[in-house]
């Protein structure tokens, strides 16, 4: 009975936060404003942004995927090429990132 | 008696987590608790690094409870998972840490109201208890 309980906690604390967050996100109450735009106040769309998104739905698509299909309830490992193609992806963000810092403080 | 002790221990620790979790959960969505800006930086532009580690914190947290929930017993974290949250986790840190080089990075800038992906926003609120 206890185990139950507990399952039943952990089911709806976690499920409730993701829902609250999603929920929030959707309504607009988590700001969303800027996130793939530079932030230079021009309103350009921002290129390294798109790709650090795209490459990031692309994990937790292949990562889903494998949960779902696990068989042996084994937590499915993601492979080197992946890790270096997030990594890769993360890279060019915070380099593109820390180059306009940098530029917008020469600037000044 | 010692083991109905521990029992009667086991089921007030457990009501007391559920209490709590179901209190956040609840304040969260009446907006007790702001989470406004828990995707955006300190000048109140939202931050893809904060989003991808927000994501992937989720869905990590979720397959992990699948799989509990499969085998009834913790599964081994294989080192590509910690891998994956530490590319990311670095991200953010570092990409924090870029924004508070710049005098501008931590200046809140005049913007339009929150925007959700609907679009809709949270009208008419000050801006205490921000999530940074």
């Amino acid at each position: 009975m206890l185990i139950r309980l507990l399952h039943l906690e952990a089911l709806g604390i976690l499920y409730g936060l993701v829902a609250a967050v999603v929920y929030q996100m959707f309504t607009g109450q988590i700001n969303l404003h800027g996130l793939l735009l530079h932030k230079d106040g021009s309103g350009r769309v921002s290129p390294e942004r798109i790709q650090l998104l795209v490459a990031t739905i692309a994990e937790i698509a292949r990562f889903l995927g494998a949960i779902g299909t696990t068989q042996n309830s084994v937590m499915p490992d993601i492979n080197t090429g992946w890790l270096y193609l997030l990594g890769g992806s993360s890279s060019v963000y915070v380099m593109a990132k820390a180059w306009k810092t940098w530029k917008a403080n020469r600037n000044h | 008696m010692v083991n109905s002790l521990a029992s009667w221990c086991s089921l007030l620790a457990c009501l007391f987590l559920a209490a709590v979790g179901f209190a956040v959960v609840v304040m969260i969505f009446t907006g007790r608790i702001d989470l406004r800006y828990l995707v955006s930086e300190a000048n109140h532009e939202a931050s893809m690094s904060r989003f991808q580690l927000l994501i992937f914190t989720f869905v990590i947290a979720i397959a992990l409870f699948r799989l509990v929930e499969l085998k009834n017993e913790f599964p081994e974290i294989p080192n590509g998972i910690l891998t994956l949250l530490g590319i990311s986790a670095s991200t953010y840190a570092v990409g924090k840490g870029i924004s508070y080089s710049d005098k501008e990075g931590i200046t809140p800038r005049d913007q339009p109201p929150p925007s959700g992906l609907l679009g809709g926003g949270r009208q008419g609120q000050g801006e205490e208890g921000q999530a940074h």
